[in-house]
């Protein structure tokens, strides 16, 4: 498939855990830095690498994702694939964020130690309208799925949820597909409950992580970017499938040989959630670049904050 | 504002015994007010580099002596039947405590004076 065999993604993947490994390995040296700043710097540091190297090994298994018919033992043939990897991207990008944090850890000093007595939340730190956003979008993907599962039939070789099926009368029968039954949406809604699973525990890590070298005022900010890209990583891998999920079931819908009635409405009503997770999409993605791209120094944290 | 706790690795008290003192302090000052929710346990051990039995000792201690309440599910809070006492009252409990530990050390009330002069104007004065 796509001319690529097992060698070269092999090799691809060398070429960019090497590359990544490289990476970690300049950011995370030691550096002349000012005094006291050194180890806060180095904190996040390894956050902001940790983070990189999930986005990296994300891109890394969705390009495997799209290019191999089985992944242990799945099959993923006729589109499975493809319409996984931004979940698995989403997956492995969160896994990164999640790791750094735990490793994170930073030094405790010989002098006096500090905590606040405020309990830290997560909702403290959510980007509000983000959230509530991915919520609608988790929400319609889940709707979308249901409808579309409980709507399909088996294609012409039997292999079930498959494709739009109805009789036209009563000797012909049409169908249509693919179409986003449970073929595709049982994976789907695994690999969705799987992202808001490990959302959730990369954000209890997030606000557990203790308090470093830093100003408080600075490891909120550090709290509040990590928070950020989580989320935007949970909406990556749930905004991206749906754009195809409701693409592919509206094609299938307005496009039938023989419709019911109701097949054009809900055609359109599924393009235009369509249209709004594509833009779901470009604001993960937007978020995810403006928060996770740069290595975060404790001064810029600071202003920022 | 939000209330802070220090521990110090230098001082010989043990650090279990700072951390219940401070917040024994903040409760009954009205610092840390009824039904106020307390960090989670693995929050405050991690922030302040302490074992997270150490914290659970502080607290469970504080809940023996009614100063606050655990409920499963709902954390750690002030609890409402925790004693209280004005900052003016608590002052001049702490003067009376000095005045008896100087005196017992056989100071005088000038010596007394000035060394409390001397504290005031010092560096954290």
């Amino acid at each position: 498939m796509f001319g690529i065999g097992v060698v070269e993604l092999l090799l691809l993947m060398v070429v960019l855990g090497g590359g990544l490994a490289l990476l970690i390995v300049a950011l995370v040296r030691p550096r002349r830095t000012a005094g006291a700043n050194q180890r806060a710097v180095r904190e996040s540091r390894i956050v902001m690498t940790a983070r990189v190297g999930g986005f990296a090994a994300g891109l890394v298994a969705a390009v495997t994702f799209m290019n191999s018919e089985t992944i242990f033992g799945v099959d993923l043939r006729l589109g499975l694939g493809q319409m996984l990897a931004p979940v698995v991207f989403g997956l492995f990008s969160l896994l990164g964020i999640t790791l750094g944090e735990l490793f994170a850890r930073p030094a405790s000093t010989n002098g006096p130690r500090s905590a606040t007595l405020t309990p830290r939340r997560v909702r403290d730190y959510l980007p509000t309208t983000f959230v509530m956003a991915i919520t609608v979008t988790l929400v319609a993907a889940v709707a979308v799925l249901i409808f579309t599962t409980a709507t399909a039939s088996a294609d012409d070789m039997g292999r079930a949820g498959r494709q739009l099926s109805r009789a036209c009368s009563t000797e012909l029968s049409s169908g249509r597909g693919p179409y986003p039954g449970s073929y595709y949406s049982i994976p789907l809604l695994i690999g969705f409950l799987f992202s808001v699973a490990l959302a959730s525990l990369a954000a209890r890590q997030i606000v557990r992580r203790p308090r470093g070298a830093m100003p408080e005022a600075s490891q909120d900010a550090l709290r509040r970017r990590s928070l950020a890209a989580v989320t935007a990583g949970l909406g990556l891998a749930v905004a991206v499938p749906l754009s195809g999920v409701c693409v592919v079931a509206s094609l299938a819908l307005l496009f039938f040989n023989c419709p019911a009635d109701w097949f054009h409405t809900v055609g359109w009503l599924i393009l235009i959630v369509g249209a709004g997770s594509v833009v779901m999409s470009g604001w993960s993605l937007a978020v995810l670049f403006t928060t996770g791209s740069t290595v975060v120094e404790p001064e810029r944290v600071q202003s920022d904050a | 504002m939000s209330l802070t706790l220090v521990v110090d690795p230098a001082d010989p008290t043990p650090p279990y015994e700072q951390l219940r003192r401070q917040i024994v302090t903040l409760v009954e000052t009205g610092r840390l007010r009824t039904d106020e929710r307390l960090p989670p346990l693995r929050q405050l051990a991690g922030d302040l580099g302490l074992a997270v039995g150490t914290v659970a000792r502080v607290y469970r201690e504080l809940e023996a002596a009614g100063l606050v309440v655990s409920r499963r599910g709902g954390g750690t809070r002030v609890s409402d039947r925790a004693p209280t006492i004005s900052p003016a009252q608590r002052l001049e409990m702490l003067a009376h405590t000095f005045v008896e530990e100087a005196r017992r050390g056989g100071s005088t009330d000038a010596e007394l004076e000035r060394a409390v002069r001397r504290a005031l104007n010092g560096p954290s004065g």
